[in-house]
């Protein structure tokens, strides 16, 4: 099989090394959470952050969804699909912290640059493009367009996990990305 | 900047951005708690021990000082509700009767509840909208007409009372909706077993409490069986096994509209063992669950032969079948049976067939991928996936005879359309922009003047051509998917827009 995309595109061995991280943590071992997390922390905190929309809450996510990662992978049943499973984790936690706060507030333009200018890994490119990704996209887009991009899920399995039909999320991917793509060139 | 530079780009921006509390994690793992599937942020804690229920008193008691007491009255929770077709979703209310917390268990709760925020309202309207929304959005149908309700209060009297109240709150919501539906009541006493079972399957302790008594009566049915099913085939199940229950009440009758019925079942059965019905003996058809799958289990003797067919219930196909005794035995599977993998078609196979429909040789692929695709375990097709310039393939290919199950194309392209399919039709034959977009406007009752920012643009979506409409009304945003060439509504969505 040919397989040359430097893009996440699904590999069929990354699956089985998550689902092989579950179980070691599964057995307690704290050392295949941070292998698990090195492998999926971009995916989880990207997903987190396309929910809530504010970094700070992302987060909190990020470190819970971990944590209940630890705690859950005893009753864990390998189906082929871990990151499912720590997606559909991240999205639970992330929709219960909106409901905490009662509404989905997007995250003033400002609070999001400070919270960002302090990382120094963060590029102005990347500022750029996580402002259109925040500011441009409606919700169900961004969190389409972040999955797609971060995780490796196939458009069915984002629609599985996002509860929409297939072409809901093919079409609502493919308007996203134009509007990324002129929110980003009115930015650069 | 192409759609794949774009999404790198993104995705180095989240990495960069993304933080880095591994320490922090690692510290804070404790010894495993073993909570099975997270589906719901942490319950409040309902049952006073003892001492935290002197200690609450004492609050009440000198309560004016802290200014609390009246406070409590109102946001105690008194009562769960908890209601389950498939969606499965638990309401924390108040003795007044007031809804203080909405927990949804799965992604079909997720979908009924959209934007609703159900929080204060009384329970009576929380119930109204919910069904509503659960008739709208297809949950409840003639197919699928059953939903349970779950009633859990310290007080039995009060428990009773809810759950007839609350039965007749649906039965007149789904009369307003013609529904021939069925409702099942009961209440419930939460226990550490029924919370840890719902928790693992992602279900309610009402759902829970249900299973767990049907498999009491009948050992050949599971827990794992029976939790992903809907209220409406689990009720289906229990009357063809004439299972009575002590706890449940129900009014109506769940719908068999979905499936064959179990004369034909039989027929099928009885077709494929090649047996005529008056050499059989014992016939016994049930209802039964085959990997999340409706089937009737259909057992029979015949010529000295036991006989054991599971039918698909949906398409009266043979799934599985047995023959033990008579002359030989035989088992095997039917079309949508795994079977042994000795008899797949091999991944080379899937794969030629995939390229050979598209039209495409395995050296135009820049990604090229193909493995057996499962569902519960079970072994479902081969799924191929490929790109080729910048269209993506995905195919669905038969185990065993390697026919196209299903085919979607994808195409990424700059100028403009997002998907494609081959068999493109001639233009002449669509109804037009303009009977499209009046087409979405009378479904939505708005006049033409009172909308803006309307939009019509035709696209190709899993080989269909349709319209896509998009129109506002104050805040409302209106969606629609129209078909290009009967002008059907395919899709009509309103948010109100952030």
């Amino acid at each position: 099989m040919i397989f040359c995309m430097t893009v996440a595109e699904p590999d069929p061995g990354a699956d089985a090394a998550l689902e092989a991280c579950i179980a070691r943590i599964a057995g307690g071992d704290k050392d295949a959470l941070a292998d698990l997390y090195g492998r999926t922390r971009p995916a989880i905190y990207g997903f987190a952050l396309s929910i809530v929309k504010n970094a700070h809450d992302a987060e909190d996510i990020l470190q819970d969804a971990y944590l209940q990662v630890w705690n859950a992978a005893p009753g864990y049943r390998a189906q082929g699909k871990p990151m499912a499973w720590l997606l559909t984790i991240t999205r639970n936690l992330a929709i219960s912290r909106l409901r905490e706060h009662g509404k989905t507030e997007p995250l003033a333009q400002e609070d999001w640059q400070d919270r960002i200018a302090d990382n120094p890994a963060v590029t102005h490119e990347d500022r750029l493009m996580l402002q259109a990704m925040l500011s441009a996209l409606g919700d169900e887009e961004r969190q389409i367009v972040t999955l797609h991009a971060l995780t490796g899920l196939r458009h069915r399995e984002i629609a599985a996990l996002l509860g929409l039909p297939l072409p809901t999320v093919l079409s609502k991917y493919s308007r996203a990305l134009k509007k990324l793509q002129l929110a980003w060139k009115e930015a650069d | 900047m192409d759609e794949r530079e774009l999404e790198q780009r993104l995705r180095t921006a989240v990495e960069h951005a993304a933080p880095d509390p591994l320490d922090r994690i690692l510290a804070s793992c404790g010894p495993q708690r073993a909570e099975v599937i997270p589906f719901s942020p942490p319950r409040k804690k309902r049952r006073w021990a003892p001492l935290a229920a002197a200690a609450a008193l004492a609050l009440v008691i000198c309560g004016g000082a802290f200014g609390i007491s009246s406070w409590r009255g109102a946001n105690t929770v008194d009562s769960v509700v908890m209601l389950d077709v498939n969606p499965s979703l638990s309401m924390e209310v108040s003795a007044q009767e007031r809804v203080l917390s909405v927990t949804p268990f799965n992604q079909d709760a997720e979908t009924i509840l959209g934007d609703m925020d159900l929080t204060g309202t009384d329970l009576d309207v929380a119930v109204n909208a919910l069904i509503g929304s659960m008739l709208q959005n297809g949950y409840l149908s003639d197919l699928q007409n059953a939903i349970l309700v779950s009633v859990e209060n310290q007080d039995a009297a009060r428990s009773a009372q809810l759950q007839q109240h609350l039965t007749d709150t649906i039965n007149s919501v789904f009369q307003g909706g013609s529904l021939d539906g069925a409702v099942l009541s009961q209440t419930v006493t939460e226990s550490a077993d029924l919370n840890a079972l719902a928790q693992q399957y992602g279900i309610s302790v009402g759902k829970a409490a249900l299973i767990q008594e049907v498999i009491a009566q009948d050992s050949t049915l599971t827990f794992e069986a029976l939790a992903p099913l809907s209220v409406n085939e689990i009720a289906l199940i229990t009357e063809s096994r004439h299972l009575a229950s002590q706890s449940v009440t129900q009014t109506g009758t769940a719908s068999t509209k979905a499936y064959i019925t179990a004369e034909e079942a039989k027929n099928a059965a009885l077709t494929h063992a090649g047996v005529s019905e008056s050499s059989v003996a014992q016939m016994e058809i049930e209802f039964d669950s085959e990997d999340g799958l409706m089937v009737y289990e259909v057992e029979f003797y015949a010529g000295g032969a036991e006989y054991d067919y599971d039918i698909n219930a949906r398409t009266g196909e043979v799934v599985k079948f047995s023959r033990e005794g008579g002359s030989g035995s035989a088992t095997g599977g039917g079309a949508t049976s795994s079977g042994s993998s000795g008899t797949y078609i091999g991944e080379a196979a899937a794969t030629a067939a995939a390229l050979a429909d598209a039209g495409i040789s395995e050296g135009d692929t820049t990604y090229l991928r193909c493995w057996v695709e499962h569902d519960d375990g079970r072994a479902e097709c081969y799924e191929v996936e490929f790109l080729a310039g910048s269209t993506e393939y995905q195919y669905e290919i038969d185990l065993y005879t390697g026919a196209i199950l299903q085919s979607e194309r994808e195409t990424h392209g700059a100028s403009g359309g997002n998907t494609s399919s081959g068999n493109a039709s001639g233009s002449s034959s669509m109804i037009g922009e303009a009977a499209a977009r009046s087409a979405a406007l009378a479904h939505a009752g708005v006049s033409e003047s009172s909308a803006s920012r309307i939009q019509v643009e035709l696209d190709r979506d899993d080989g269909q051509t349709l319209y896509e409409v998009e129109f506002h009304v104050g805040r409302t945003e209106y969606s629609y998917e129209i078909d290009a060439y009967t002008g059907a509504i395919l899709k009509a969505e309103q948010e109100i827009d952030d």
